[in-house]
């Protein structure tokens, strides 16, 4: 009886572990997570294979994006017209 | 009566001061906008209408604060207020035009793969680029927006919440949803392309 309940209290710490890191993975890949959740978070990671996963998987899908979506051009005549518009502006 | 408010500033100033600090933006401005409005005409007269109402407004704009979030908002509440009504909903998304394209190169690269190799990469990074886009566009506008400013552009989420106008955990959770949306579209993608990340070898010899 008492073997069952440690276990099932580790178990389920360990899945809050993993809730708490899932929850703050977006603000670490945005740079917006403090130092001691930073530090939790890393923690976490080196033995927990799932979590590793998840972080590895957010990161590519952000550096994804940012490489593969093109910007254009800004044509002339529109920074031409402002300065125009601007100026005659009193 | 030239100095009815103490720190009004000349129209040369104001205009030199406007173009050195405000103009430089114009670039990420003017994607924004197009990825708003998904329209080159639209994204033009947006763009020139928020330099007009910064313009208008350049008094109030702090000297050396934030000018890129500050021309952001400008320019997502124009776009809320003008042209959101009148924009083309859903997104069009040209895989037609995209696929004819790869064809056609996939056609002429044939028999002579290695002198093409370096156009068919080229070709397929294309590609990738457009789709990208595509499953970006196809986005409802509020997603793309955190999408754009966040990963994009680079925002803190409090600058995104000032840009618009929402508490910093809406930013928060409306990007997770975006992600999620952006993630299950690029997935199709990726297996429609046969596209593997995991397998990425040179089979050729």
């Amino acid at each position: 009886m008492e073997t069952t309940a440690t276990e099932l209290t580790e178990v389920k710490s360990a899945n809050t572990d993993c809730e708490k890191v899932i929850n703050i993975l977006e603000m670490i890949i945005d740079d917006e997570a403090n130092p001691e959740e930073q530090q939790y978070f890393y923690n976490h990671l080196e033995d927990c294979t799932s979590c590793f996963e998840a972080h590895k998987h957010q990161k590519m899908l952000k550096s994804f994006l940012k490489m593969n979506v093109k910007s254009k051009d800004v044509p002339v005549s529109l920074i031409s017209t402002i300065k125009k518009i601007v100026q005659e502006t009193a | 009566m030239s100095e009815e408010k103490g720190n009004t500033l000349s129209k040369e100033e104001k205009d030199r001061r406007f173009e050195a600090e405000l103009m430089p933006v114009i670039g990420p401005l003017y994607n924004f906008a197009f990825r708003l409005t998904l329209d080159e005409d639209d994204a033009n007269d947006l763009v020139q209408e928020t330099y007009l109402k910064a313009y208008r407004f350049f008094d109030y704009f702090e000297q050396g604060t934030n000018a890129k979030a500050w021309l952001f908002r400008i320019l997502k509440n124009s776009f809320i207020n003008d042209f959101r009504k009148k924009s083309k909903q859903p997104a069009k998304v040209d895989y037609n035009e995209v696929e004819s394209y790869y064809n056609t190169d996939e056609v002429e690269g044939e028999g002579e793969m290695a002198a093409t190799s370096d156009m068919r990469s080229q070709a397929v990074q294309e590609l990738i680029g457009d789709e990208v886009a595509s499953a970006l566009n196809s986005l409802p506008v509020d997603f793309r927006t955190v999408i754009i400013l966040c990963d994009l552009e680079g925002f803190t989420y409090e600058e995104m919440a000032k840009i618009l106008d929402i508490p910093i955990g809406t930013v928060r959770s409306r990007l997770h949803r975006a992600r999620n949306f952006l993630k299950e579209k690029l997935e199709k993608y990726a297996k429609t392309m046969g596209y593997d990340a995991d397998n990425d070898a040179h089979d050729e010899d």
